[in-house]
């Protein structure tokens, strides 16, 4: 009986032991996940929680209504308010320090703002803001004092019974405007120093899919009414801009589409993403979640409502339409997916826009009318410390945070990598092999098998040839003995003699 | 051969005794067991006189079903070990969503519909070649297919990125030769002239598509009917 009680004490305590040490790791309720080399989706730790709610009433002032934007600039945050006609500057601690509702001496006479969708401020401290419900950009000084307006562009491109609704803005190191609209799909729109409207900017491309090629095809037969009457292909709209090291981060505005997701342009408009495609685990032009949904005979992928580039430069990603937060570093590599989809205050419900602050993700919610703070886990803090070495190639300090990694998450790729650069570099190529192929990069795997293979080679030399002669003496008797069997007349010395 | 045929007898007999599945599958691969063992070489007898061994194959009745089939087996086995075993650089195939069905569906099956179809459109154009004749052709020329593939696999375990030409060299090799094989054995069992074998080859790919095609339409169709008996039966169990 006593025997017995112990082994089940026993029994219970290493069940609670499993139990303890992995509530430690990944807590059960979690839906964390990562992807794997091929794609699919894998469970992973917790990277970010949720652990504030910023609404208006905690930071000082009336409930926000309906907001769009956030932008953070040096210590101020700025929450676009758009319900309530006004832009609110928030200080560090996420109190409410002024706010933006009346503009001194616009020249068309308005000075209150009307349903502001976006704001960008610029390295001389000069604001630009979205009037939307006015559909005129201002730029003002830090006083409120209006400096320049913009307005609709002239051009043929646009009709004129098209309701010019400016929605966001970034101003790049040379002064020129790049506003996203609603309704223009050209691309961005581009006015100069100054004002004047300069053109198009960055346009994206149509997805080429079964449905646009067969509407190509019918388009050959029709007539031109038939043509006017008929749905064309048009590509997606920018949804949202921001700007990094004047690189300007362009998402699209599309659930159905995976092309050009995110883009980031150069000064003249052309997508300068570089994809590693033999890395493994980077977005293959496909930003987000990797696996497709159909729905209702069409794709439905994440839609991006916003990016955020931190000094890092790692990419966050927002998709609104599943409440998640992608992360990537500067080489595209994806490192964390955080957020969840819930009713009211636990979960992102309409997520619109996504700002850095430190080490966290401030997020913005259209449906609760707050800002929701995501802090990191200690284990996102180290992924990022680590990265941050591995980025500037301090390899030596950074193996025992990538050990340390490993214990709480075992299929880190990110880890891998980082310790086989590490044994790579000491020399140590068996190992190095071992954790490229664990971090599935395969190029980097090339270059160390290929140091690894060398010293194979060199050692085991005379193994190597002893066995390529082996083979040959099997097979040669092997075929022999076949031939023979076979009743083929084989030649053998013995038979030669005797035949001459 | 009097030796040979002294051994059949008695299993013959035992056969017999107990008709069970087994002993049925073991009388008939012992009878289809080919009676000249220089048969077994015919498969690699290709490399060196393409020509003469499909000849002998049509007049001299020196191909046999059961060869054939070992040599598709090993096929299917080449193929299972590419997938598996390529090395680490070069496998460009999830190992853990490994899935013997579609192995065996660009082995098998595309052999099959590939004799099905060439046997279909050559009867319509006089040729002289039957089923079992193309079965063994398709089937033998298979065989540096076969040895590119295990070639491939091998060397991609210790070759580097920079040398991954010589991967594809013997892919290319391998499947040229089995192009050339298949095509000279098209031509000899059917006895065409090389245009004719072309446009039957051509005409053969376009049928194999045709009944793909077909078995999709069928798949649909029997699911759309299970479909509507599915909902008529609910009806008619929600309604009495």
């Amino acid at each position: 009986m006593y025997k017995n009680k112990r082994k089940i004490l026993a029994l219970l305590l290493s069940i609670l032991c499993v139990f303890s040490v992995m509530s430690l790791t990944v807590s059960a309720d979690s839906q964390s996940y990562a992807y794997n080399e091929w794609g699919k989706s894998l469970p992973a730790p917790e990277s970010y929680v949720q652990s504030d709610i910023i609404s208006g009433m905690s930071s000082g002032t009336t409930e926000f209504k309906e907001p769009q934007a956030l932008y953070r600039k040096d210590n101020e945050l700025f929450v676009v308010d758009t319900g309530n006609n006004r832009i609110v500057a928030l200080d560090e601690e996420y109190k409410f320090k002024y706010e933006i509702a009346q503009i001194v001496g616009a020249p068309d006479g308005v000075a209150g703002l009307n349903k502001p969708q976006g704001i960008f401020i610029d390295d001389d401290g000069y604001r630009y803001i979205c009037d939307t419900g006015n559909h005129r950009i201002l730029k003002t000084d830090a006083k409120n004092n209006c400096l320049m307006v913009l307005t609709k562009p002239k051009s043929e491109l646009i009709g004129d019974s098209l309701e010019f609704n400016p929605t966001k803005v970034v101003v790049n190191r040379s002064g020129n405007i790049l506003v996203v609209a609603d309704g223009i799909y050209m691309g961005l729109v581009n006015y100069d120093k100054n004002g004047n409207f300069q053109g198009f900017f960055g346009g994206n491309r149509v997805e080429v899919t079964a449905e646009v090629v067969a509407r190509k095809m019918w388009r050959r037969f029709m007539t031109e009414e038939q043509k006017q009457s008929s749905a064309r292909s048009l590509p997606v709209e920018y949804s949202n801009i921001t700007i990094h090291d004047d690189l300007i981060y362009a998402v699209a505005k599309s659930t159905t589409t995976s092309t050009d997701e995110l883009k980031k342009l150069n000064s003249v408009g052309t997508n300068v993403f570089t994809f590693n495609e033999e890395g493994g685990f980077t977005a293959k032009n496909d930003f987000g979640d990797l696996e497709k949904v159909w729905a209702f005979g069409s794709k439905t992928d994440n839609w991006f409502t916003a990016a955020d580039i931190n000094d890092q430069g790692n990419i966050a990603l927002l998709d609104t339409n599943r409440g998640h937060i992608f992360v990537y570093d500067e080489d595209v590599n994806l490192m964390h997916i955080f957020g969840n989809v819930s009713g009211g205050d636990a979960g992102l419900t309409r997520p619109v826009d996504i700002v850095n602050h430190g080490e966290s993700y401030l997020v913005l919610d259209q449906s609760t009318n707050n800002i929701k703070l995501f802090t990191p886990t200690p284990y996102a803090e180290k992924v990022n410390a680590a990265i941050k070495l591995y980025q500037s190639n301090d390899y030596a300090d950074s193996e025992q945070v990538w050990r340390d990694i490993l214990k709480v998450y075992s299929n880190s790729r990110f880890a891998y990598l980082g310790l086989g650069k590490i044994c790579l570099q000491k020399g140590d190529y068996k190992n190095a092999c071992e954790y490229f192929k664990l971090a599935k990069n395969r190029s980097q795997y090339s270059i160390a098998f290929r140091e690894y293979r060398k010293e194979l080679i060199s050692d085991n030399l005379l193994w190597i040839v002893l066995g390529f002669v082996a083979v040959i003496i099997i097979l040669k008797y092997l075929i022999h003995g076949f031939k023979k069997w076979m009743g083929y007349p084989v030649k053998t010395r013995k038979h030669k003699t005797k035949g001459a | 051969m009097s030796k040979e045929k002294k051994i059949r007898e008695p299993r013959v007999k035992s056969r017999k005794k107990n008709a069970s599945f087994w002993s049925f599958v073991k009388y008939k691969v012992r009878t289809s067991l080919p009676e000249d063992r220089k048969m077994y070489a015919y498969p690699f007898r290709t490399f060196a006189r393409p020509f003469d061994t499909f000849s002998d194959i049509k007049y001299e009745n020196k191909g046999s079903v059961l060869i054939s089939l070992i040599v598709l087996f090993f096929y299917f086995l080449a193929g299972v070990a590419e997938y598996l075993y390529t090395g680490f650089l070069f496998n460009n195939n999830d190992v853990t969503q490994f899935n013997i069905f579609s192995q065996m569906f660009f082995s098998v099956v595309l052999v099959l519909l590939w004799c099905v179809s060439n046997w279909a459109i050559c009867t319509l154009m006089d040729g002289e070649g039957t089923f079992k004749m193309i079965w063994i052709a398709t089937c033998y020329s298979l065989v540096p297919m076969i040895f590119g593939k295990l070639i491939k696999t091998l060397l991609s375990n210790v070759l580097i990125f920079q040398e991954q030409t010589f991967l594809q060299l013997f892919d290319t090799v391998g499947i040229v030769f089995f192009c050339f094989f298949l095509f000279v054995g098209m031509l000899t069992i059917h006895q065409y002239s090389v245009t004719k074998t072309v446009v039957s080859c051509l005409f053969t790919v376009a049928g194999i598509l045709l009944i793909i095609f077909l078995f999709i339409l069928l798949f649909s169709i029997a699911q759309q009917m299970y479909g509507f008996f599915q909902t008529v039966l609910i009806e008619f169990l929600s309604k009495t």
